[in-house]
């Protein structure tokens, strides 16, 4: 993975640092890796292990990772526990589950985003966040899920309205949430009636980190606090 | 329907808690609904939600006080069997209490307890309330009602963590409205804009404020909690509302009209 990336980046090389858990991040990183991106996985199963429990765990772990790089333009986020998408009626949900899957999350994004602004603030740069669509249509037995997700949308619009004057974009990628956690195909995980997806179904290292390395491209530059949907066209906000 | 007297009493029979009751919006909801012909029980911590419920009985309303913090799911287990108990039952819940620990401030001067409080009283509480409240809402008559705010979908730059809870119960209310959909249960979440305590103080210490605000607003002015957004909040209680669910109704004057 990109830890033993030591080639001579090229012109539009970026130097990404990439939350996530296992299978999403490493999928992305090989995407970003392709498109000739240097990238350092954190995550809980990464070989820079970090769990985000605390701002300052996640500084040292992120100090570690800019000497690594020589520094940081981005900053992305594909940090999903799996147990986010274990379907189940809220009233079945335990109060150890729902803290464990709304809020601990959103407190993790929270400190994620602390990270970047401590990290980007005084050079700029980019930060993205991918989002399950879901997010915005709901989806029964997801509720601790999607109320994270949408959390996550909101306060990274407040941030990006914020952080606009150091030059800090602040973007939502939505992808399919089978993307981000096991699906069972006799489950689906979005809720019924939905639309079916207008394209064939986006993959995260060829579709979504492709989307990711373009966002970072000077075209971009003007674009923040949306959030774009890469989940083959099912899901279209009015 | 209509009362003996001729008003119109649209919530008659129905037993509606509110939550955070006690003042601001949240006294103004719990006076409108009662009005209607609501029973209200008002959930909240402080002495003043039985200042609100003695002002309802006062003006020959029926109103219950329950000692509660939302966050505790304890708590609000006691308060809707006490609200059964006083009441016969339980046809809708309105979650309005906030969270006051952060206020505004930028994301990196979040405290950790500012957070967790401001988590712990809207989120936990979203969460506390749907799961006590489910055995009691009947088919094709319960609601379930959740305040959001024009932060939650433009981005606040004063309020970021704020930004982030009120997201969060958006999230929250659409999933939950296609989860209880079929048990005849319908979620919705009101964004107002309306006069709170806060913004009332920013306009008596910046008295051009309150120009350049509603400058912004195409009606004009700032809502009225009592007479502008309760009555819309009411309105999703009662049966008109019936097939509205999973929706954010925004009461702000025609501010956001993005949708």
């Amino acid at each position: 993975m990109s830890e033993h990336h030591a080639e001579a980046p090229g012109e539009q090389s970026r130097r990404i640092v990439l939350f996530g858990t296992e299978g999403i991040a490493r999928e992305l990183a090989i995407g970003l890796e392709e498109a000739d991106h240097r990238v350092v996985l954190l995550g809980p199963d990464a070989s820079m292990a970090c769990h985000l429990d605390s701002l300052a765990e996640g500084t040292a772990v992120l100090e570690a990772a800019t000497q690594r790089l020589g520094g940081i333009d981005a900053m992305v986020w594909a940090w999903v526990d799996p147990i986010a998408g274990q379907q189940r009626p809220l009233a079945d949900t335990s109060p150890a589950e729902w803290a464990s899957i709304a809020e601990e999350p959103l407190h993790r994004m929270m400190l994620f985003l602390k990270l970047a602004h401590l990290t980007l603030g005084d050079g700029g740069g980019r930060v993205i966040l991918l989002v399950p669509s879901l997010a915005m249509s709901g989806a029964s037995g997801l509720v601790p899920w999607s109320t994270v997700a949408e959390g996550q949308r909101s306060i990274a619009k407040a941030v990006a309205r914020k952080w606009g004057e150091l030059g800090i974009t602040v973007n939502s990628i939505a992808v399919p949430a089978s993307l981000l956690v096991p699906a069972d195909p006799d489950r689906p995980l979005d809720r019924p009636g939905l639309p079916p997806m207008s394209l064939r179904p986006p993959t995260l290292r060829n579709d979504v980190a492709q989307l990711v390395a373009s966002l970072l491209t000077p075209a971009w530059g003007s674009v923040t606090g949306t959030t774009i949907g890469a989940d083959g066209g099912r899901w279209m906000t009015p | 329907m209509t009362g003996a007297a001729g008003v119109e009493h649209p919530l008659d029979g129905r037993i509606i808690l509110v939550t955070g009751g006690g003042r601001g919006l949240g006294r103004a909801i719990c006076t409108v609904c009662a009005d209607a012909g609501a029973r209200v029980a008002i959930l909240s911590p402080g002495e003043n939600g039985a200042a609100a419920a003695a002002a309802i009985n006062e003006r020959g309303g029926h109103a219950l006080w329950v000692r509660g913090d939302v966050s505790d799911l304890q708590d609000v287990t006691e308060g809707i069997r006490a609200t059964v108990a006083a009441f016969g039952g339980l046809d809708a819940v309105i979650h309005n209490a906030v969270g006051h620990h952060v206020g505004a401030r930028d994301l990196q001067d979040v405290t950790e307890e500012a957070w967790h409080g401001d988590v712990a009283v809207t989120l936990r509480g979203a969460y506390n309330l749907a799961v006590a409240a489910l055995p009691h809402l009947k088919p094709g008559r319960g609601r379930f009602v959740v305040m959001t705010s024009p932060a939650a979908m433009e981005g606040s730059v004063r309020m970021p963590a704020y930004a982030a809870v009120k997201g969060a119960m958006r999230g929250f209310a659409k999933s939950l409205a296609v989860e209880w959909g079929p048990l005849g249960i319908a979620v919705t979440v009101v964004s107002p804009l309306a006069l709170s305590e806060g913004l009332a103080q920013a306009y008596e210490s910046d008295p051009a404020l309150r120009a350049r605000f509603e400058k912004v607003v195409p009606l004009g002015r700032t809502g009225d909690p009592l007479t502008d957004v309760a009555p819309v909040v009411a309105f999703l209680a009662g049966d008109g509302a019936r097939y509205v669910s999973g929706q954010t109704i925004i009461v702000d004057g025609g501010r956001y009209t993005t949708l």
